[in-house]
């Protein structure tokens, strides 16, 4: 289990690229690490020189203020309190006067160093001996000693050189810390890529594990979605709302089924008993019969045609027909192709207001929609009622208002209307066959838009929110 | 007339083939778009009724490649359940008119005829009449038996298009594509209520009826059914 689980992770991306990064952070670290160091070398070197210059020019004013005997005497005290420093006495020609000399380590010679000195500015680097009683008080005693020659008096050169121990254990310290830092880093870059690549992994692995159940048949199962919103929620968000949306596809389909098998039994069953009945009929009453059987066949046809359609604009393949459609014309063409019913029924069929306004949508749906929409109005308004028609310009778009005077739909039926075969009670003996809205949410859903049923009191006002045509 | 019926489907190309022939028809079959290509260079065919879908050769490639060959012949596309999108590719493709399966029969036989009627009428003509309906396209005026008829715009597009068919059946789906050229097949009873109003100016006055209905189907004109 421990070793499945790590061979996953060795195996996974997020690693690899920890890995990566890890080597990228070294690589910077080591860049970072030896500019300090380089400057803090220099840093403390030039303080050391410093201190040097200073020490060799109050020694020079001392020679010239107090002469060369009080000036030995002192240098030899100072040496003896500073095992650290040199003060060595020279003449011109680097013969060695008094000072710190023999202290010098065995391989050097002061003659030699003093006669390169003046090539590098007077400044010099050296070795000390330092003596057995002093080296417990000096932890760096076998350190390199700087130093600088200048010149005193006529005939006269002072060399005093102080021991670079700063310097030295500064570079230990550098070094170490930077040792033990990136040995800290590359620890924590891998632990880091390590859970990081186990925290992936596992979110992902859950991810898949539920995909699995689903493909299984669980369709219920959803991903797990966390509060933070980072992109493994938005993944788990998506694939939530697939498969709700495959979900109520699904659920869609297999109420369309039962809906299906509900309602064409009844007229097949019909048809049937005619079929029946005919079959023992009178010739002369046999072709009303099959007359009348065939115009039940084509209500089912007619039916069918009309899930298809439903189905076929639900699965949104008809956009390549898109253009854009004055809505006033057909709004036009409408009421004058509804008005000889509207006037037999003696309803009041009017259009109220109208601004020139294109849609981007299919020419003959659109009007097949509004047809239903105008056709349910019609039909369900009492006589001397009135249906009117509205197409507004408003900012986020056409909007079209059919409202009429007759009974309305109860406000806890007016989501479920738009279901195939839904039928208000009131109206189960009425012609039709429950597809007229279910089509009119299928366009408006094709058209990205939406239709909403209002109480219009009395009466319905249907308000659809039409997509605005491209060219405006 | 002579027509030649594209369609795979063995029991569907029957039932057409059939249907035709007894609606007084002289009926071919070829089951894919080769053998389309090569039957329809024969001359005597009057109309071709295709499927939209065919093994081997798309029903539309096959009807490009008819009309690329120069041939004029009338084309309906019959098209499976559902595919109403492909309506206006089957027409941009050559076709002349577009029927969805399953369809009544009664819609096919009068398509095929308005078809074949416009095939044959290309010319402009100026008026029409029907036992002793007269229309005058440019006056825009009717007259029957010598009586002038007062008709709404849609109501003359409604007469003249039941006029140019006269004899034939003409069915719902096709006169809200004629008149108000919209396409889809009206399940409601708006277009009979347009009619009865036409036919209340047109036969009221009069002994003979000219406008009949014919029971689930739609209209035909004339003083014979």
């Amino acid at each position: 289990m421990y070793w499945e689980h790590l061979s996953k992770v060795w195996r996974s991306t997020t690693f690899h690229l920890g890995l990566w990064f890890m080597v990228l952070f070294t690589v910077s670290f080591m860049i970072l690490g030896g500019f300090v160091y380089r400057q803090t070398m220099v840093f403390l070197e030039q303080e050391l020189r410093g201190t040097i210059e200073l020490e060799l020019n109050q020694s020079r004013l001392f020679y010239l203020e107090r002469g060369e005997e009080i000036f030995l005497g002192r240098i030899g005290d100072l040496g003896e309190q500073d095992p650290t420093g040199i003060y060595i006495l020279l003449d011109d020609a680097c013969q060695a006067l008094a000072g710190g000399y023999k202290r010098l380590d065995d391989d050097e010679s002061i003659q030699e160093i003093c006669a390169n000195a003046p090539e590098s500015d007077g400044w010099v680097r050296m070795e000390l001996d330092i003596q057995r009683g002093f080296r417990d008080q000096i932890p760096e005693w076998d350190d390199d000693v700087y130093a600088r020659i200048i010149p005193v008096a006529p005939n006269r050169q002072l060399l005093y050189g102080r021991m670079g121990g700063n310097i030295d254990s500064a570079r230990e310290v550098v070094r170490e810390s930077m040792n033990w830092g990136l040995a800290g880093m590359a620890a924590l870059a891998l632990l880091g890529s390590y859970l990081m690549a186990g925290i992936i992994a596992g979110r992902l692995e859950q991810i898949n594990r539920i995909s699995q159940q689903i493909r299984h048949g669980d369709l219920s199962r959803r991903m797990p979605q966390g509060r933070t919103g980072d992109e493994f929620d938005r993944l788990s968000g998506n694939l939530n709302r697939m498969l709700d949306q495959i979900q109520s596809l699904m659920e869609g389909v297999r109420s369309v089924s039962d809906a299906i098998a509900h309602d064409l039994r009844t007229p097949l069953a019909r048809l049937r008993t005619r079929l029946e009945q005919l079959r023992k009929a009178p010739p002369d009453e046999l072709e009303a019969g099959v007359e009348q059987s065939i115009a039940e066949a084509d209500g089912m046809l007619a039916t069918f045609n009309a899930l298809l359609s439903i189905a076929q604009l639900e699965a949104g393949s008809r956009r390549a027909d898109f253009a854009d459609v004055d809505m006033r014309a057909m709004i036009a063409d409408i009421v004058d192709l509804y008005e000889p019913v509207a006037s037999e029924r003696n309803v009041d069929l009017r259009l109220e207001q109208s601004t020139a306004v294109s849609v981007r949508g299919d020419r003959n749906l659109l009007f097949q929609a509004i047809c239903n929409l105008v056709d349910n109005a019609v039909k369900y308004t009492p006589e001397e009622g009135r249906v009117q028609l509205e197409l507004q310009r408003r900012g986020s778009g056409p909007r079209l208002v059919v409202s009429d005077s007759g009974p309305g739909i109860p406000a806890e039926e007016r989501s479920r209307v738009f279901e195939r075969f839904y039928r208000l009670d009131a109206h189960r003996d009425s012609a039709g066959n429950g597809l007229g809205l279910t089509l009119v949410a299928a366009v408006a859903k094709l058209h990205d838009s939406s239709v909403e049923l209002q109480d219009n009191e009395p009466g319905l006002r249907v308000v659809w929110d039409l997509p605005r045509a491209r060219s405006r | 007339m002579h027509i030649l019926v594209v369609e795979d489907d063995s029991t569907m190309a029957q039932h057409i083939v059939h249907g035709l022939t007894e609606a007084g028809h002289d009926v071919d079959h070829v089951s894919d778009g080769r053998d389309m290509l090569r039957a329809a260079a024969d001359d005597s065919l009057d109309l071709l009724v295709v499927d939209r879908m065919l093994p081997g050769m798309d029903g539309l490639t096959a009807i490009q490649a008819v009309r690329a060959a120069g041939n004029r012949t009338p084309v309906l596309i019959l098209s499976a359940l559902g595919e109403v999108d492909d309506r206006v590719h089957g027409l941009k493709a050559g076709g002349d008119d577009y029927l969805v399966k399953p369809f009544a029969f009664a819609e096919l036989v009068a398509r095929i005829e308005a078809l074949a009627r416009r095939a044959a009428g290309r010319g402009a003509a100026t008026s029409l009449s029907v036992d002793g309906l007269h229309m005058d396209l440019l006056g825009r005026q009717v007259f029957r038996e010598g009586v002038e008829i007062d008709l709404k715009p849609r109501e003359f597009q409604l007469l003249e298009y039941l006029m140019r068919n006269a004899g034939h059946v003409v069915t719902r789906a096709m006169l809200l594509e004629a008149v108000w050229n919209y396409h889809f097949d009206p399940q409601t009873n708006v277009i009979d209520v347009h009619i009865s109003r036409l036919r209340q100016k047109i036969d009221r006055e009069f002994q003979e009826p000219l406008i009949h209905t014919v029971r689930g189907i739609g209209y035909v004109l004339g003083t014979s059914k």
